[in-house]
């Protein structure tokens, strides 16, 4: 999405710069950003509980790497029990099959999640007067249609959106060019070199930009999702394998097994990085890609929630959401964090025009539960997804 | 007479006593066992069996409704059926791999070896499994790989020009990294089986004129068909029903019976589906090991 609007050159650009900022250079960039932190977090660290977290979802989303959570877990004594996820479904699975309620206090829901999880009885209704910090963030998250519809419903705040992006195709930048349509993975110098991504929902969504029948409200008809998974059978004959996770993605690009993936996701850049291949980027295509803003909540029944309360408000200070869009290459929610952000950081997604992004150029997706007769849903795609496996 | 009679009784009642204790003592030792055979196997198996027959209502709920659709489901589905053939004959195959592999294995190891190396070579073989096994999968990648050992071996050496990209993420990666993780137990099951094999059976059957050929089919083989058949089915059941090599290895065609299964309960929330698979599943595996049991009854001792 955004990295059609930037040039080639401004794209390696970002990505080195978001590399030195990392690893080399943080002092200059961060030292502002890093003293307010601190200041933020003294001020917060009163109101603080310490204790023990036990966070259930996406590698990164614990925020263990951004130096003002650091400096807050350290400061209130708060430890994290981290356990990430392959695929949104294990969330899904783990708070409602058991082994989840009670023991885990902290996960995340995508927005399309967030109806079927409160149907569910997974999250519990939030406390907004301990996360004062969630004024920060852009209206559009706190207040107005999009925020009644997938976080704020039936009376009551059931998470809390922190972080958003989009998910395209992750590729090897010094070995091919940026791919600009999912058709380019069909060419022959790409057979046996590339990963389908087993995420089905994102690759229903960019399944349906590619074959032209996207629709927010994701009301397929059964033809139409047999169309979606026919484009995905054709990748399937050109790709090398069905990727398994995005840690294994990371994993396939660091050891050179595959030069490009999709469904893709930003922070793969990241976790490849560390692994030691700073190559990897990601790239919207033309056909258009899935978007996601995903959301911490609180699962029914958790225990020691002042600290999960105090931690989630520290996420959203400006200097925790600047760091966080660094670490995950992901977007902020906060608009007072994109000053706060590397040049290259605040240009990997156009904030200005949120609201157009978030409401028609790219809008959130329903997860299809309850749809009309003759429509597809959730249960169809996960089948339709199955059999493409299989 | 009356004394000798007391006496008997006094034994017999202390007798009676020894047993009850010796009873107690027994049912006390197998208690902690039997109860997490109830609790972790028999009470999960049961609930699975009885779930397979129920109806799913949405994600993760059951209506209490008695029915066998979701059997008829498992078993009419193209998809599933597919996977099935795919993952029960790779499983078979990888099985059979293992059982003949491990045959030369623990021939040399029982009959060959000086006794002395004989639990240096069985402890190698135990030592193999002591990596994990997730481990042991990603080390395929830095063998198989595009970039791997074996390929840049083949390109430095001009058999190949470009990398052999289907050695790894593909069936036949899938069936090696099973070949290498079960092998070792296979070759520990048959060792064990041989080593009841008094070495002057073999003598008397050379003697008799038997060929090698002959002695192995006609003494060794019989007499370790306990054995083969515990190490074929236990390859058998864990490889078909894996979960994680063929996700890892597989390639495009990596979905296995048991990833059918997770979705089923993952992704679908569909409880009595994926009961019912995993019923299936289960009556494929009793009915491999009964149709063993009875080939090893054939073996003629």
């Amino acid at each position: 999405m955004t990295d059609e609007l930037l040039s080639p050159a401004q794209r390696i650009t970002r990505r080195e710069l978001v590399r030195r900022s990392l690893l080399g250079g943080a002092a200059v960039g961060l030292a502002p950003s890093l003293l307010a932190a601190l200041e933020g977090s003294a001020a917060a660290a009163t109101t603080a509980a310490s204790g023990t977290i036990d966070f259930f979802s996406w590698q990164g989303y614990d925020l263990l790497d951004e130096p003002v959570m650091k400096a807050f877990r350290k400061k209130n004594g708060i430890t994290i029990h981290s356990t990430y996820v392959n695929t949104h479904n294990d969330i899904t699975a783990k708070f409602t099959a058991g082994g989840g309620k009670g023991i885990y206090n902290l996960s995340t829901y995508e927005a399309g999640y967030g109806p079927f999880y409160v149907g569910l009885g997974i999250p519990q209704p939030l406390d907004m007067s301990k996360i004062p910090n969630f004024k920060n963030a852009h209206p559009i998250f706190r207040t107005g249609a999009i925020a009644s519809k997938w976080w704020h419903f039936k009376g009551h705040q059931w998470a809390v959106p922190f972080t958003w992006g989009i998910q395209g195709i992750n590729y090897q930048s010094d070995k091919i060019k940026a791919p600009t349509s999912y058709q380019d993975l069909l060419k022959p110098a790409l057979k046996k070199k590339f990963g389908v991504t087993d995420d089905p929902v994102a690759a229903i969504v960019i399944g349906a930009h590619a074959t032209g029948v996207f629709r927010a409200d994701s009301l397929y008809t059964k033809a139409q999702l047999s169309k979606i998974i026919a484009f995905w059978k054709t990748l399937k004959a050109n790709a090398r394998l069905i990727v398994p996770s995005y840690g294994n993605m990371a994993d396939l690009f660091a050891s050179g097994e595959i030069v490009a993936a999709t469904p893709g996701w930003a922070a793969v850049n990241s976790f490849a990085a560390s692994k030691g291949d700073k190559a990897v980027k990601h790239v919207a295509p033309k056909e258009g890609s899935a978007t996601f803003c995903d959301a911490f909540f609180i699962p029914s029944g958790s225990k020691n929630t002042d600290v999960v309360y105090a931690y989630i408000n520290e996420a959203f200070t400006l200097e925790a959401q600047a760091q966080e869009a660094e670490n995950l290459v992901q977007a902020a929610v906060c608009p007072g964090a994109v000053k706060l952000m590397d040049k290259a950081t605040r240009a990997l997604y156009p904030y200005a025009q949120i609201t157009q992004i978030l409401t028609k150029t790219a809008p959130l997706e329903v997860i299809p539960n309850n749809v009309p007769k003759g429509y597809a849903t959730f249960a169809d795609w996960n089948k339709a997804w199955e059999q493409f496996k299989a | 007479m009356t004394a000798a009679a007391a006496l008997g009784g006094r034994v017999g009642t202390v007798n009676v006593r020894i047993r009850r204790r010796r009873r107690l003592v027994v049912a006390g030792l197998v208690a902690p066992a039997l109860l997490v055979v109830c609790g972790a196997l028999l009470v999960p198996a049961v609930n699975l069996i009885v779930q397979s027959f129920l109806e799913s209502s949405g994600y993760g709920g059951v209506v209490y409704h008695f029915t066998f659709s979701n059997y008829l489901d498992a078993v009419r589905d193209p998809t599933y059926r597919t996977v099935a053939w795919h993952s029960f004959g790779l499983g078979a195959l990888a099985a059979l791999i293992c059982v003949v592999a491990g045959y030369p294995a623990a021939y040399f190891i029982t009959f060959r070896l000086h006794p002395r190396w004989r639990n240096l070579a069985l402890f190698l073989v135990v030592v193999s499994l002591f990596t994990s096994y997730l481990v042991r999968l990603y080390a395929w990648y830095t063998i198989l790989g595009g970039n791997g050992i074996v390929n840049t071996a083949l390109i430095h050496l001009g058999i190949v020009n470009h990398p052999l990209l289907f050695l790894l993420f593909s069936r036949w990666a899938v069936l090696i990294a099973f070949v290498n993780v079960f092998l070792p137990y296979s070759v520990l099951m048959l060792t064990s089986a041989m080593q009841n094999i008094r070495p002057e059976l073999l003598e008397n059957a050379r003697d008799l004129g038997a060929s090698p050929v002959r002695t192995f089919s006609r003494v060794v083989l019989p007499l370790t068909m306990t054995g083969a058949v515990g190490a074929f089915v236990y390859t058998f059941i864990l490889t078909s029903g894996d979960y994680i090599t063929p996700s890892l290895l597989g390639g495009t065609s990596s979905t296995s019976l048991a990833n059918i299964v997770s979705d089923e309960f993952v992704a679908l929330g569909d409880r009595p589906g994926g009961a019912a698979i995993s019923c299936v599943m289960l009556l494929v595996f009793f009915a491999v090991y009964l149709a063993l049991s009875r080939l090893e009854r054939w073996k003629g001792i």
